[in-house]
């Protein structure tokens, strides 16, 4: 029963025109849009400079002259970290990513306004760092995400330094250095340990910190886009990953096509001996074959249509597709298992869940991940869209490592959870869910 | 002879309204059981109920001898169910509907395919099992439907309103079609408002109203129970109140009713009254342009018992 069911709902669904548009025709014709958007600034934008304003606080610098006990009543802004990190950033032909502007609050508001500058990054203290922008688009996006992953290198490397002081691994030689290795505003003493803290994005060895290791200097993250630096192809990601979640609409359709309460052919369904759990498995499996062929076509169309290089991870981009359409396709049977909703409130949520929760993972506004990994982590953990461009954003940002490896732990996880809950709600039979007089 | 079918005390209540109101009937082995009423009446409550589509709120459904509940398959393995609404996908064809709906309950594929081209034999649609539904007629689609219901050859088969929104050269077939399977051995239960369907084909009738039974038999049986013995029934542009008081003087008038220019008059005794209307109308110069008597049907029987007309 399990193959004739699998077989049927497979035909049904590649027969049903509408579901073909939506899901093959719809991330086409956006793919498309996307390149076409992209193309032209591919080529303008790409080895041009992002015009920035920087404004450091004198705290900002004062607080650096105190942790660090090398820097001198010479120090300036253009001295601190993230002044040197900014302007370490390159795009892949060795061209400087970001323009730098250093001037006061007011100028560079006004720079803004006028729209000279893409945005304003202000230093308020060594971590205390915050954008602002005037408007959304790609540029913005970009700043958000350079912003976004420098603090989150800083924590992870104050993190590790202060567990490894904590552990003894690490010798610090006074009061004044420890509060600087706690502050995340380290010196590198030798060139082999500033490549290493590059080449290993935010994952930091601890091979980097020797015992004898006294000072260490965060100087830059030049490896910031992982194993390919191309910062347009998140576009491309969200699109995917738009693809996979897109997935839980045809499951919700089709396993609700078997209840009783939503069609006829579900009360001539409800009315054999057929096992709930069984049926609605086969169901899934043929939803899932379906919508698994169609993210590998748009993938497929991506790379060999329209010349995206996704670079050289196409293995794991594939491997996060089609775990992704099966995280997807599990969120529409977990809803579809929920006893006693209306199919219109049952596609209520889960537009809610896939709009909300693109926009919480930052579909539509890039920095707003960040924010809520900052605010509620929590929800990053369960919410299936932010699982799931994590693990894109890994491969385009850190490049395959324990980052990604992290994300899909995540996937799997959040995967298994709603597919066991669903099984689980398909063992109850549906009786007393039809109404009618 | 064996119970198929016992209601026992069913109660289904939906908020206020009760659907079902301690409904109870019995139904044997080889009969075609007709279950008439109005719309809103409790029919497809009761069907819904007797197959554990829906819950019920007190009492118990015997199948085959056998409780029934939600999770026996073991007897819905032994029914075949047909609604009023067409249940096919429209994007298999019609060979492959059949072919899915018999494999709900039959897994051996040499035994579900003699089925399937019975079933489509029986229905008549071979030369359209390629077709998709989309591309079949009203008449024809209603076949199908019927097929996918039956293929499985089910012991006890439920028609509910199967003929809704037919028309009359296909509500023919499929009448046709249940006679054919109740002489294949399958009991029927067959659920309508159209009385004259019911008489047609029913060996027994359970009339039922606001989850009630009113009354229940054979149709002559059900007949047999009222006073109105034949009607006698006039197209009239225009009559006089007089006259109507006059033809109620009529020996064995019991009723007379003028609506829509259609003159009723009901008759309690004897048959063959209509020569009396004529001498009446002949005498009082009424123009009529057409007179007919008929029988009592079971619109009468419901009329009479409940005040209302089946049709309303």
């Amino acid at each position: 029963m399990f193959i004739r069911t699998y077989i049927a709902y497979l035909k049904k669904l590649i027969r049903t025109k509408s579901v073909v548009f939506w899901v093959i025709v719809f991330p086409f014709a956006l793919g498309t849009l996307f390149y076409l958007a992209f193309g032209s600034i591919y080529s303008s934008s790409r080895s041009n400079p992002i015009e920035v304003s920087v404004v450091v606080s004198d705290d900002a610098i004062k607080e650096y002259k105190d942790i660090n006990p090398a820097a001198t009543d010479k120090v300036t802004a253009k001295d601190l970290p993230i002044s040197l990190m900014l302007k370490e950033l390159k795009y892949e032909d060795d061209s400087p990513m970001l323009k730098l502007f250093y001037e006061d609050k007011d100028k560079a508001k006004k720079n803004l306004k006028s729209k000279k500058v893409k945005g304003i990054i202000t230093v308020n203290g060594i971590n205390d760092i915050i954008l602002d922008i005037s408007e959304n688009g790609l540029t913005q996006d970009i700043l958000a995400n350079i912003i976004s992953i420098y603090k989150s290198n800083t924590s992870i490397i104050e993190e590790k330094i202060t567990s490894m002081i904590e552990s003894g691994n690490l010798k610090v030689s006074d009061e004044k250095n420890t509060s600087m290795i706690e502050t995340g505003n380290l010196k590198v003493s030798d060139e082999k340990n500033t490549s290493m803290i590059e080449s290993g994005n935010s994952e930091v060895s601890e091979e980097i910190f020797t015992p004898d290791t006294e000072y260490t200097e965060y100087v830059t993250n030049k490896a910031l886009m992982g194993d390919n630096n191309d910062p347009y192809l998140i576009y491309f990601y969200n699109l995917i990953a738009m693809v996979c979640i897109m997935g839980s609409l045809s499951v919700l359709d089709c396993v609700c096509s078997a209840h009783s309460s939503e069609s006829y052919e579900g009360m001539r369904i409800c009315v054999s001996p057929v096992n709930n759990i069984i049926m609605n498995l086969s169901i899934f499996a043929a939803c899932l074959t379906f919508q698994i062929a169609v993210t590998l076509i748009t993938l497929i169309y991506l790379i060999f249509g329209l010349g995206i290089n996704f670079g050289g991870n196409l293995g794991y981009i594939f491997l996060t597709a089609v775990l992704g359409t099966l995280l997807g396709c599990s969120l529409g049977f977990f809803i579809a298992g929920i006893h006693g909703l209306k199919l219109k409130t049952r596609n209520s949520i889960l537009m809610w869940i896939m709009l909300g929760g693109g926009f919480l993972s930052g579909l539509m506004f890039a920095n707003m991940k960040s924010i809520i990994e900052e605010k509620m982590p929590l929800i990053n953990r369960i919410n299936p869209s932010a699982v799931l461009t994590d693990a894109f954003y890994s491969i385009n940002l850190y490049g395959i490592g324990d980052r990604f490896m992290r994300a899909i732990y995540y996937l799997v996880i959040l995967t298994v959870l709603l597919l066991s809950a669903s099984i689980i709600l398909s063992r109850k039979k549906e009786g007393g869910v039809y109404a009618s007089v | 002879m064996e119970e198929i079918v016992r209601v026992n005390n069913l109660v289904k209540r939906y908020k206020d309204l009760i659907a079902l109101d301690n409904f109870s009937f019995s139904i044997k082995k080889g009969e075609i059981f007709g279950l008439l009423g109005p719309n809103g009446s409790g029919k497809s409550t009761t069907i819904n109920c007797i197959l554990s589509l829906l819950t019920y709120d007190k009492g118990e459904v015997y199948l085959f001898g056998e409780k029934m509940n939600v999770n026996r398959n073991d007897i819905k393995k032994r029914i075949g169910l047909i609604g009023q609404n067409v249940a096919v996908f429209n994007e298999l064809s019609v060979y492959e509907n059949i072919d899915f709906f018999c494999g709900l309950y039959i897994n051996d594929k040499a035994t579900r395919r003699k089925y399937v081209e019975d079933a489509l034999e029986f229905t008549g649609l071979n030369d359209y099992r390629k077709k998709s539904p989309k591309k079949l007629s009203g008449g024809l689609i209603r076949r199908l439907n019927i097929a996918c219901g039956i293929a499985h050859k089910p012991e006890l088969i439920i028609f509910d309103e199967p003929t809704v929104a037919v028309d009359p050269q296909s509500r023919n077939n499929i009448l046709e079609g249940i006679k054919d399977l109740n002489k294949n051995g399958a009991t029927v239960i067959y659920t309508s408002h159209y009385m004259e369907e019911v008489e047609e084909i029913c060996s027994r009738i359970l009339i039922m109203d606001k989850g009630h039974e009113i009354c229940q038999g054979t149709a002559d049986e059900l007949k047999g129970q009222i006073k109105n013995t034949e009607n006698v029934i006039l197209n009239v542009k225009y009559i006089d109140e007089s006259d109507l008081e006059g033809l109620k003087k009529i020996h064995h008038v019991y009723s007379v009713k003028y609506a829509d220019k259609v003159l009723t008059i009901r008759f309690s005794g004897g048959k063959h009254n209509i020569s009396h209307v004529l001498d009446y109308i002949s005498e009082h110069s009424i123009n009529y342009e057409r007179i007919y008597s008929e029988l009592p049907t079971l619109n009468d029987v419901f009329l009479e018992i409940t005040g209302k007309e089946l049709r309303d």
